[in-house]
């Protein structure tokens, strides 16, 4: 038996990114009430969009023209970090709502923690990824995942992006990096930055399969018990309120 | 006069953060200031506030005792204080020396 029990939701039916960060803001706010269980959710973003970091400004980080010209969605998250292409048909997101408590308090060690059951999950497909502070997971030095975490009265959640068959083109036409970033981490473009799942295993690897792989990988770091489940409607009642500041052009263009 | 100035800075180890400031230069001011980047910070409305208090500022004494008062009362990953009200100080000298 695991030390507590944590829902988990896999929703990749494919969603606007809208209503994503709305449900994931919902959550947040459940959990840290005590009126919903820890969670663990997985879910697509459709159609592909684009979301960026809390504190960037849209004019630094995303092609705005070009995402208009393609009808990609940019959302502003309530998390920090960088910009996300979330590409329908090869990106999964997954996010875990918990009460902090213990090793959780500490925020960069909470960052390793759960990048550290996302690592245990691409473990078990076989993938050597390991940890790069203070929020990115790399194979070699490429990332195939950032995380980025809100915290809010006594609980946290941690989001993060799983790329496994992105389209890379796509994403170096629609998101802006500045060179002094491409250099710190000693890349000429977001290419070399960045792989895919399927590029490290060698192999096509379906969002369910990264799912389940993630989620051993939390009940293994948590020594948590998982149980499946669904949405509240208290949730979803939350969420349908949200879902207008991520609508709104005075939220995603605070910046 | 307005003079509007930006810059990225991405201390070792750090993440990557845009200023764009706009000094007034009749009283040599901070008119508006932006701060940006993949950062985080803890509480997250913070960064309002500092940006709040930085407006107004035409020392580099106002731009220290800003930042420092904010940096005790935040958590920042990526974020380097210490460059940020260097490279704030740099801008206001040089857009007041000219």
């Amino acid at each position: 038996m695991g030390e507590f029990k944590i829902r988990v939701i896999y929703d990749l039916a494919g969603r606007p990114p809208w209503w994503q960060m709305a449900i994931d803001e919902a959550i947040l706010e459940h959990v840290s009430r005590g009126s919903s269980l820890p969670t663990l959710r997985f879910y697509i973003f459709s159609p592909s969009s684009v979301t960026i970091g809390l504190f960037q400004a849209v004019k630094h980080t995303v092609r705005i023209e070009e995402a208009k010209k393609r009808g990609v969605p940019v959302v502003r998250r309530f998390t920090g970090g960088g910009a996300v292409y979330h590409d329908e048909y090869g990106e999964l997101t997954y996010s875990i709502t918990l009460p902090v408590s213990g090793a959780l308090r500490d925020i960069e060690k909470s960052y390793e923690m759960l990048c550290g059951a996302i690592i245990r999950g691409l473990r078990r497909l076989g993938v050597n990824a390991e940890y790069k502070r203070p929020n990115d997971i790399v194979v070699g030095e490429r990332k195939v995942s950032g995380n980025a975490q809100a915290r809010r009265r006594e609980a946290l959640l941690q989001h993060g992006t799983i790329l496994y068959d992105s389209d890379l083109d796509t994403m170096e036409a629609l998101l802006l990096v500045p060179k002094l970033k491409l250099e710190h981490h000693g890349a000429k473009s977001i290419r070399d930055r960045v792989v895919n799942l399927s590029e490290a295993l060698g192999r096509s690897v379906d969002p369910q399969a990264i799912a389940d792989a993630i989620t051993e990988g939390f009940k293994e770091t948590l020594r948590a018990d998982v149980e499946e489940g669904w949405y509240s409607r208290e949730e979803f009642k939350l969420a349908r309120q949200l879902t207008k500041k991520y609508l709104d052009p005075k939220w995603n263009y605070k910046r | 006069m307005d003079i509007s100035v930006s810059r990225i800075i991405r201390p070792k180890g750090m993440k990557t953060v845009y200023i764009d400031v706009t000094i007034n230069t009749s009283d040599c001011r901070i008119a508006q200031i932006k701060i940006s980047g993949d950062f985080f910070l803890y509480p997250p409305e913070a960064l309002d506030e500092l940006e709040e208090r930085l407006r107004g500022c035409n020392s580099e004494d106002c731009i220290y005792s800003v930042v420092d008062k904010f940096a005790e009362k935040t958590t920042a990953i990526g974020l380097d204080y210490n460059a940020l009200k260097t490279v704030l100080a740099e801008i206001l000298g040089n857009v007041c020396s000219r």
